[in-house]
């Protein structure tokens, strides 16, 4: 066994958590494993420190007044809503399950993606709105009502003339 | 962990005390109330702020007792509402301050006192060093070090009692104390 496994069970050693047959299998690892040996030492001074540090700590004498006091003079405290005990309110729970419901539809259809002909399409509307920007010669402000794809579709005009309605 | 009551005897106080007996719940409160509070101040590490947290979980007890299904379970149920409150605390605080251990130590010489007319002033310095830092060293670790460490050194309590109040397997809390020890060592390597 590896010394860092033999310091697992010193640790427990040293809090009493192993039986006897453990305990004297560590007492004589102790014994041949100088590491350990040093670790064991070291750990025990510091229990030692520890255990008697708080040996003498005591609360206030004063705490059981105000326990006192709250308890007999305050309700009981409303117990406070978890998010669990949210969750367990009938509307809530309709709520957030058609919300999930939708949610999950929505990412399907994202998840499916644009068809071949979709993608086509797009790509036709790219290449055309590229070149339309840079063209003085078509108006890309005007809607066209006529095409379902085009928000605003781009129509041929001469920006010399003024009698040209943006609208028509 | 040794107390000085009789299962039989918490069980009844526990149950007259979750019907609202504030003289049972008192006579609850006089055995535990010095365990737990040695439990929260290794926690927190400062009397006030431990005796705050003390009362908060005695009271809290108080209102919850009434839940406790099995009597038996007082003693673990009592120290797992201290350490939320402990843990609840640190949280509040954290949100506060993010002061970490390592940046106080300014306020640590500054706690050294150099009064010349005490006596054996030197060994009252190295006392107070010491427990300083060992008080540091033991709020560097990580709640869920500091928590078994505590409990298991300072409480004495079995690695099985530990393991019903944190809600960890024994083998977990049993790998967890040692690498609490190792952390704690690390931190005072400097001083040993």
């Amino acid at each position: 066994m590896k010394c860092k496994n033999w310091k697992i069970k010193i640790s427990a050693f040293l809090d009493g958590a192993l039986d006897e047959a453990e305990s004297s299998k560590v007492l004589s690892h102790i014994e041949s494993c100088p590491e350990c040996r040093s670790f064991h030492q070291e750990h025990s001074a510091l229990n030692e420190f520890f255990s008697t540090q708080a040996a003498d700590a005591v609360p206030s004498p004063f705490i059981w007044n105000k326990i006192e006091r709250r308890i007999t003079s305050e309700p009981e405290e409303a117990p406070r809503q978890s998010f669990l005990d949210y969750l367990r309110m009938p509307r809530l729970a309709y709520g957030l399950a058609s919300a999930m419901v939708l949610i999950s539809l929505a990412a399907l259809v994202q998840l499916r993606g644009p068809s071949s002909e979709e993608l086509q399409l797009l790509a036709e509307m790219d290449a055309f709105t590229i070149e339309a920007q840079g063209n003085p010669f078509i108006d890309m402000t005007s809607p066209d009502s006529s095409n379902p794809f085009f928000s605003y579709a781009a129509k041929s005009v001469n920006p010399f003339d003024s009698n040209v309605k943006a609208d028509k | 962990m040794v107390l000085e009551i009789s299962k039989e005897q918490l069980e009844k106080l526990v149950k007259s005390a979750a019907e609202g007996s504030v003289e049972d719940f008192r006579k609850l409160y006089d055995v535990y109330s010095v365990p737990v509070y040695k439990f929260i101040l290794g926690m927190v590490g400062n009397e006030s702020e431990a005796d705050d947290v003390t009362q908060e979980t005695f009271i809290k007890v108080f209102y919850k007792l009434k839940k406790l299904k099995d009597p038996g379970y007082f003693q673990f149920w009592l120290y797992r509402i201290a350490r939320n409150e402990v843990y609840q605390r640190h949280r509040q605080l954290k949100r506060r301050s993010e002061v970490s251990i390592d940046n106080e130590e300014i306020g640590y010489y500054e706690f050294i006192s150099d009064d010349k007319d005490e006596l054996d002033p030197e060994k009252q310095i190295m006392s107070r060093e010491l427990d300083s830092v060992i008080r540091k060293a033991l709020l560097s670790l990580k709640p869920k070090y500091r928590d078994v460490f505590v409990l298991a050194v300072q409480e004495k309590m079995s690695y099985e009692e530990i393991s019903q109040i944190v809600g960890r397997s024994v083998v977990s809390v049993k790998t967890d104390i040692y690498r609490a020890r190792q952390a704690v060592k690390e931190k005072l390597n400097r001083y040993l």
